[in-house]
C-alpha cells in the first residue's frame, strides 16, 4: 500500500479500527496511526471549513504569509513557547508527541475575533492568562 | 556584554530592500564572527530567500555580476560595494572540498544554517535584531542547553586536535559560551513570559491596547535581551514612559503576490487552473482561494461566482497561482509524482475497482437505496459528535426488495463489518481497541464509481 504513518484529527479515532480490519481483508500489514487533538471554539464546537471566515481565504488575506499562522498553531499545539512566525520546517525538531494536549484545543472567542480582524500575531500572549 | 553589529551603509540597505521586498535576508557568517570579537568585519555575506532571479529584480536598475548564480550566489554594486548576495540553500556533496556538487535553494534560513560550520558560521544577522537574540536563543531553544554546551565542548575538542593555528576557534567558542551563560543566568530573555511587567501593566500606563501593547512587550524584551534596561518592573515601565513604543509596519508581504477579484476575462485561465489542480487540492480537502465552501470549482460556477463578484484571484507576478496552504509541501505525490504513481483519485478508478471486487467476492457488499435525506432525517440516530449513524435498513434486504428497488434507484455500495474487536497502539492516545462493526454503521465514504449497478 505504500502508507506507513498516518496522522489525522481524533475525530477519526474510532474509525481507525474498521479501517485496520479492511486493510487485512486486502493483505495489507496496517500503518502506524496518530491522531491528534482538533481545534475548537470555546463552546466545544469544533473548527472547521463551515466556519466561513476563518478559512484559509480570509487568513491568508489578513495574514499574507503562512509564518505567523503556522506559528500560532505551534504555539497551541505546545510547541513553541509564544506565537512567533516559524515555518512548518522549522518546527519539526520541536515535535514531541508528548508536547501534544489530549484534549482538543479551545479558542477562546476573543481569540477568534482576533483573527478574523486581522490583528497581528504577536498580541497573542495577552491571551495567555485566560488560556 | 552585548554585541555591537558596525553594518555598513550598503550592506544595511540591502537587506532592508529584501526585506521590504518580502523577503527575508541576513548578513551572516565571518561579520558576525567579527562583531561578536568587537573587531570590524571585512567581509558581509548576505543571504536571502530570494532566488537569484528575484535577487535580481529587487535589485533592478544596478549592475548586477552573476558570480555564481548557480549556486544562488548573486553580486550587486550597491552605492560602490560589491555585496555578495547568495540565496538560501542546503548543499550536496563537496567533491573538490570547496564547491558542492549540486545545491538546492530553500526558503527556510533554518535550513541554510544547518548547512553551515556549526555556531559562529551558523549566525545571522538583521537590521533591528540583537545578535545574541537571534543565534544564541535560537540555538539554545533548538538544541536545548545541555546539548548547546555540549556541542561547544565538542567544536573545542575538535579544534584542539586540529591544532591549527590558523583556525583557531577557541576563544570564539569560549566567548559564545560565556554569552550563552549569561543570557542563561538573566534567565528572563527566552520569552515574553518571564518579563517583569504584562501588556495588562503597560494598559494601565497609558499603552494602547492591542498592537501597541504586543509590540511594546516585544521591544522591552528585546532590550532586556540586549541589556538596555534591566528586567526590573519599575525600570520598565520608566522605559516606556521615556520612549514611546514605535509601531513596526505590519508583516512584510510578497509584493508580487495579489488578491484580487475576478472580472469575465479571467475565466479561461480561473477553469485551466482549477482544470489542472483541482484534482490535488480536492484530495487534500484544502480551500486554496477562498472559495466558498459550497462551491465547487467548474467552469459554471466559476462563471457564476465572476459575475456575481464573489471569486477572488491569489496572483504571483500576473499569474494565477494557488500556493502551498501554510506552507506544508509533500515529499511524493501531488503534481510531483512519485513511486507510487498515480496519486491523483480520478486516475487510481482501476486500482479500486480490483480491490471492490475483492470485497464482493468476499460477499461482504450489499446495496443501500437510502438518499443522503433520510440517511439525515430527524429520526436517524446521531453520535455524541453530531454525525449521523446508519440505520441499518437496507442490510437485511430480500433478493426480490433488491431487484424492486433497483429500479427505481441506483444503490450505494455498503460494506457488512463482523463484530470484531481490532487493537491497535495509537502514536499519541496510546493503546485502542474497539469493534469494527460497531463504528461501521455511518455510511461507508466509497468514491461515487464504487456505486453498485
Amino acid at each position: 500500500m505504500g502508507v506507513t504513518e498516518v496522522v489525522r484529527g481524533n475525530d477519526l479515532l474510532s474509525s481507525s479500527p474498521r479501517q485496520i480490519w479492511l486493510q487485512s481483508l486486502w493483505g495489507f500489514s496496517p500503518p502506524s496511526y496518530g491522531h491528534i487533538p482538533l481545534l475548537a471554539a470555546q463552546d466545544g464546537r469544533r473548527l472547521s471549513k463551515r466556519d466561513g471566515d476563518l478559512d484559509f481565504g480570509a487568513l491568508r488575506k489578513n495574514y499574507h504569509r503562512p509564518e505567523p499562522l503556522v506559528g500560532l498553531l505551534g504555539w497551541l499545539a505546545g510547541l513553541l513557547d509564544r506565537p512567533e512566525p516559524a515555518s512548518a520546517r522549522e518546527l519539526i525538531p520541536l515535535f514531541r508527541w508528548e508536547r501534544l494536549p489530549f484534549e482538543d484545543i479551545f479558542l477562546p472567542s476573543a481569540l477568534l475575533e482576533h483573527l478574523q480582524k486581522g490583528s497581528p500575531l504577536a498580541d497573542l500572549h495577552l491571551f495567555n492568562e485566560n488560556m | 556584554m552585548t554585541a555591537q553589529i558596525l553594518c555598513p551603509a550598503s550592506v544595511k540597505k540591502a537587506l532592508l530592500l529584501l526585506q521590504n521586498a518580502g523577503y527575508s535576508a541576513h548578513a551572516v557568517g565571518g561579520c558576525i564572527r567579527d562583531s561578536l570579537m568587537g573587531r570590524e568585519p571585512h567581509d558581509w555575506d548576505i543571504t536571502t530567500s530570494a532566488l537569484p532571479g528575484e535577487v535580481r529584480t529587487v535589485f533592478a536598475g544596478l549592475p548586477v555580476i552573476p558570480t555564481g548564480e548557480r549556486h544562488g550566489t548573486v553580486t550587486v554594486l550597491l552605492d560602490g560595494d560589491p555585496l555578495e548576495i547568495t540565496t538560501y540553500r542546503t548543499d550536496g556533496v563537496y567533491s573538490d572540498s570547496r564547491r558542492p556538487d549540486f545545491v538546492s535553494f530553500t526558503r527556510s534560513l533554518t535550513d541554510d544554517l544547518s548547512r553551515r560550520d556549526f555556531t559562529i558560521n551558523a549566525m545571522a544577522w538583521a537590521p533591528g535584531e540583537g545578535i545574541e537574540d537571534v543565534n544564541l536563543r535560537r540555538w539554545l531553544r533548538m538544541l536545548g542547553k545541555d546539548a548547546f554546551f555540549e556541542l561547544l565542548e565538542v567544536k573545542r575538542a575538535d579544534n584542539c586536535a586540529q591544532n591549527l593555528e590558523k583556525s583557531d576557534l577557541r576563544p570564539e567558542l569560549d566567548h559564545l559560551k560565556r554569552m550563552a551563560e549569561e543570557i542563561l543566568s538573566r534567565g528572563d530573555c527566552f520569552s515574553l513570559d518571564t518579563l517583569a511587567v504584562t501588556g495588562q501593566d503597560l494598559m494601565r500606563h497609558g499603552i494602547p491596547a492591542g498592537r501597541t501593547v504586543g509590540f511594546a512587550l516585544e521591544e522591552l524584551l528585546q532590550q532586556v535581551i540586549a541589556g538596555a534596561v534591566p528586567n526590573d518592573r519599575e525600570a520598565l515601565l520608566r522605559r516606556i514612559a521615556e520612549q514611546p513604543p514605535y509601531l513596526p509596519p505590519e508583516y512584510p508581504r510578497f509584493p508580487s503576490f495579489r488578491i484580487r477579484t475576478a472580472v469575465p476575462e479571467d475565466l479561461p485561465a480561473v477553469t485551466a487552473f482549477w482544470f489542472r489542480l483541482n484534482r490535488s487540492f480536492e484530495q487534500q480537502a484544502v480551500n486554496p482561494c477562498g472559495w466558498r465552501n459550497d462551491f465547487y470549482p467548474t467552469e459554471e460556477t466559476a462563471r457564476k461566482a465572476i459575475a456575481a463578484g464573489s471569486l477572488r484571484l491569489l496572483e504571483n507576478g500576473g499569474i494565477l497561482a494557488g500556493t502551498m496552504v501554510l506552507g506544508l509541501d509533500w515529499d511524493e505525490g501531488g503534481e510531483q509524482g512519485g513511486a507510487n504513481a498515480p496519486y491523483f483519485q480520478s486516475e487510481r478508478t482501476e486500482i479500486y475497482r480490483q480491490y471492490f471486487s475483492v470485497l464482493e467476492e468476499q460477499k461482504l457488499l450489499y446495496p443501500c437505496f437510502c438518499s443522503r435525506a433520510e440517511l439525515h432525517a430527524a429520526e436517524a440516530p446521531h453520535r455524541s459528535d453530531g454525525r449521523f449513524l446508519y440505520t441499518g435498513r437496507c442490510r437485511g434486504l430480500t433478493p426480490d426488495e433488491i431487484a424492486e428497488r433497483r429500479k427505481s434507484r441506483r444503490p450505494a455500495a455498503r460494506i457488512r463489518v463482523p463484530e470484531k474487536t481490532v487493537s491497535f497502539c495509537d502514536l499519541h492516545y496510546g493503546p485502542h481497541s474497539s469493534c469494527a462493526g460497531q463504528t461501521a454503521f455511518s455510511r461507508t465514504n466509497l468514491p461515487p464509481h464504487w456505486m453498485m449497478h
